[in-house]
This record gives C-alpha cells, structure tokens and sequence, in this order.
C-alpha cells in the first residue's frame, strides 16, 4: 500500500478522536479489511507512543531536577536554622558578663572603666558610673601605693594628687558584700594627667590625706615689702577650680612710672608639694601681661605631726621661675 | 501531598508538578533496587520508567487506582527490575498489590514504544521537536509553523510527514535487528 499523507492524517483524526461517527466507522472496518492499513495504523500507534515517551522523559527530569533542588534548599534551610539556634543558645548560655576580668576602655587621654552590666556616662570622656560592683584602682609606685576607691555619684567634686604613672593602674573588682563599701552605684573618675578631679561620698575610704593637702593650698597669700622710698605688695589667689591670679603693686620714688601695677592669671597644679603655675594664650590680655609659664613654688606648712612650738606660718615660696625678680620671694597665707 | 492532589495535577495537565511530587518517593524506590543489586543510576532508570506506567494507566479510561500511588510504583518499579534482569518475572501474588498480569502486560507494552522511542531519538533535532510539538504538546500546524518559522501550515504539515516517514523507516529496520 501507498503511504500517502492522507492515510497518515486520517489515522491521526482517528487517535485524536477528531472523526465523526461515520469516519470513525469507516476506519475500523478499513483497519478489518485491509492489512496494509492496519500495520500503518500499528506503526503510527507506536511511534506516536515513543514521541510521547520523549516527551514525557523530559518532563519527568526537569522534574527530578526541581526535586533535588528543593531537596538541596531544605537541607540548606534546616542547617541554616540549626546554627542561628546554636547561636541563640551559645549567646544565651555562655556569653555572660565577665565581671572579674574586665579591662579598661583607654579613650583619648581618659581611662574608663566599665563593666559590661551598665555603663552610664556622667561627664563625657572623665566619668563612668559602674554600677553592681566596686571598683578600686591600686597604682603602682616604687615609693608608695595609693589606693582610690570610689562612690556614689554625690556631694562636692574633689580635686585629688596621683602619680603620672597611672597608665600602669591596676584594676580590680571587689564583691558587692565587701565590708568596707555597702552601696551598689559606684563612680570613678580618672585622668591621664598628674590630676584628676573624683566625686567621691563622705565616709570612704578615699585618700582623705591627699585631698585635705589641696585644700589646704587654696586661699590668698601675700607679701608685703616696705622700705623707706619703695612699697612692693605682692598678692597670689589660688582658686579651688585650679585657677590663680597673681597681682604686683611697685611703688619707687624714683621709678619711671613712679607706680606700676602687675598682673597675671593661668591654672595651678600640684606634684607633691610643689605648686606649678600654667599660663596660656587666653590668659593674657592688655592688664594680665606676667608669664607665668615654668614657674614653680613650694608649699611651707606646719606638720601636724610637729609637736615643738615653734610659730610656721602657712606660705608660698617661689623657687623657679621665667620671672626673675618673683624667684625667692615668699607669699604669706591671709587667714 | 495526598494521592488526589497528585491526580489532580495531572488530570489538569500540570505533568512536570505532577512528576515532582511523585519524586518525593524515589528515595524508597532507590531502596529497593539497591536491596536487590542495582545501582543509584538502575534505580533512576526503573523509577523513570514506573512514572511512564503509571502516567499511561492513567490516562486509559478503563484503570481505576485501587491502592495508593506509592504502592502501584512500588509494584512496577520491582518487576520493571525484575525483568530488566532477565529473570522469569515470576513474582508472587501476595507482594503485588495489582495483578501480576496487568503490571506485566503494561510494561510490556511500554518495551514496544521504546523501541520507536530509539528510532525517534535518531531523527534530526529540528524533526524531534516538530514531532513532540504535534503529537505531545498538541499544537496545531499553524502554530508549529510560526514557532518554527516554516513559510506555511502546509509546509509544517510535509515537513511532519516526511519526518514520521523517516522515523518509521529507522523503526522498521531496528525492529528486524531486535527480531534478528
């Protein structure tokens, strides 16, 4: 038989069911009658089964692929989930507060030190409030060890002496339930400079000898120099915010002015016993013309451990200084 | 997924999503080929080969799914391998849930169509594609011929014969060599 196009669209119809009745009759008997058209018809039958198996093997491996891609994500998302709970739990459990072996924050020229409960920032870059423990700075000096131990965040601030090895401070935490301190809030304040200014509370255990020697400084000396045909009236203020002012009143007979009149203004420090006197650029103007830059004076003071009766009365003694004339002149507190 | 949901998908000519879903159950097909000697690429064979079955029993109107999904590929998979090892596939009645003779007289009929799906597989590409268009995907000449810029519908239409054609010319002469 012939295989013509015709019987291969009439097959086709026939398998689609796009034959009428009468049609669909008529190829059934055809599929009786003739051999020819009934191994036509069985070729077509099977190689329209294998196109479709083609076709279906290629939807089944985009399938499979899709299968194991969804596959590959869920074990992704199931890994995924099990480390962030991991994290969760190791945050949980084992990321707590090291209080005992905190360290201070060096910022600038400040040392801060924190724990990592609660950090308040009092006064920027120079306080801390530490609270839920104790905090007690022990510098290490060859001569002597000053202990600071601070307290709450109350009264007056304090201007207290240390070394300028504090960049070897020592840190340690003290328990809550410590004898000698009972509140929880606790404030240091500390300074990378030779002076640092605390907030302490009456009745610690601060370094009560340290601030009662600056206190002792502040105040007004003078000295007062008569001669038959000069008056020389010298006259120092040292505040108790750091400050100074300094005035000299020169009167000659046959001085040119006969009077002048002297001023100087800048910050005092102390080391030790020895006041150093600071004057800077915003310091002068036309009246506060005295340099005081490099000038230092030692503190005379009667020790409350001399028990002789000999009269010392409290003074400044000048001993260096850029100011020729002022070094050896000795200033008397006004009482 | 239920069973129905699968059916579903394919009653709604949603084939690919269809075949997904049924994956879900080729690890334990994998099992068991490979409790029985195979390897991981017999098992994807045989389990390609079940979803063929099972998709060509469901769209004969006269089979009517008595178990589940997993239970029919289950029985196909394991005499597909059966039969794939030469053995008598003799398998006993208890471990099919569906007559032996109906599983058997499925895959060996799909055997028939694979030997048309090699001659089919030897045709050229631009052929393969024409003929998958019109007999799998079902689109008419008129969009086969834009799809595939022929000039004409009536030029599809020849082109679609004369690759059938050659097709049926391949398939004759592996049958002889099968039957040789």
């Amino acid at each position: 038989m012939k295989i013509d196009i015709n019987n291969i669209e009439l097959i086709d119809k026939y398998l689609d069911k796009r034959l009428t009745r009468d049609e669909i009759e008529t190829v059934e008997n055809k599929l009786k009658a003739d051999l020819d058209f009934q191994d036509l018809f069985k070729e077509q039958f099977a190689l329209i089964q294998g196109v479709k198996r083609a076709g279906l093997k290629q939807e089944i491996q985009i399938a499979k692929q899709s299968y194991y891609k969804f596959k590959w994500l869920k074990i992704f998302g199931i890994s995924l989930s099990f480390i962030v709970v991991l994290l969760i739990v190791w945050m949980i459990f084992f990321n707590t507060p090291q209080i005992e072996t905190f360290k201070p924050i060096i910022e600038s020229n400040t040392v801060v030190v924190s724990n990592t409960d609660s950090v308040e920032k009092i006064e920027q870059k120079y306080i801390s409030n530490i609270t839920d423990s104790v905090v007690a700075g022990i510098e290490k000096s060859t001569t002597k060890k000053t202990q600071i131990t601070s307290d709450e965040l109350k009264g007056e601030t304090k201007r207290v002496k240390v070394e300028e090895s504090l960049k070897k401070l020592e840190l340690i935490s003290l328990p809550l339930d410590s004898t000698s301190v009972k509140k929880k809030q606790k404030v240091v304040t500390v300074k990378t400079e030779k002076d640092f200014y605390e907030t302490p509370k009456v009745g610690t255990t601060h370094n009560n000898l340290e601030t009662s020697f600056i206190n002792s400084l502040i105040g007004t000396y003078e000295m007062r120099l008569e001669a038959i045909n000069a008056l020389i009236i010298d006259k120092l203020t040292l505040n108790p915010n750091g400050t100074f002012e300094f005035y000299e009143y020169d009167n000659h007979e046959k001085g040119i002015p006969r009077e002048r009149n002297k001023y100087s203004k800048g910050t005092w420090k102390v080391d030790k016993n020895i006041i150093i006197f600071t004057t800077s650029k915003s310091d002068f103007d036309e009246k506060y013309t005295l340099n005081f830059n490099n000038t230092k004076a030692r503190f005379i003071t009667k020790s409350p451990r001399d028990t002789s009766g000999r009269d010392i009365k409290t003074s400044i003694q000048f001993y260096d200084s850029d100011i020729f004339w002022i070094t050896g002149r000795t200033l008397f507190k006004v009482e | 997924m239920s069973d129905q949901k699968i059916l579903e998908f394919f009653k709604n000519g949603q084939r690919e999503k269809a075949f997904a879903q049924l994956y879900q159950l080729y690890p334990k097909i994998e099992k068991l080929i490979l409790s029985k000697g195979g390897g991981k690429q017999d098992a994807s064979d045989v389990f390609q080969e079940a979803l063929i079955v099972l998709y060509r029993k469901l769209q004969s109107s006269d089979f009517v799914l008595t178990a589940s999904l997993y239970t029919y590929l289950y029985s196909v998979s394991r005499y597909i391998w059966r039969d794939t090892q030469k053995q008598n596939s003799k398998i006993p009645q208890n471990e099919l849930d569906y007559s032996q003779e109906e599983v058997i007289k499925t895959v060996q009929e799909e055997k028939k169509y694979q030997v048309a799906e090699l001659a089919f597989s030897e045709l050229g590409e631009r052929c393969q594609q024409l003929l998958l268009m019109f007999y799998y995907k079902k689109m008419s000449f008129k969009t086969i011929a834009e799809s595939m810029q022929f000039k004409s519908e009536k030029i599809a239409k020849n082109q679609k014969y004369k690759c059938l054609s050659k097709a049926r010319v391949i398939y004759q002469n592996n049958q002889q060599s099968f039957q040789a």
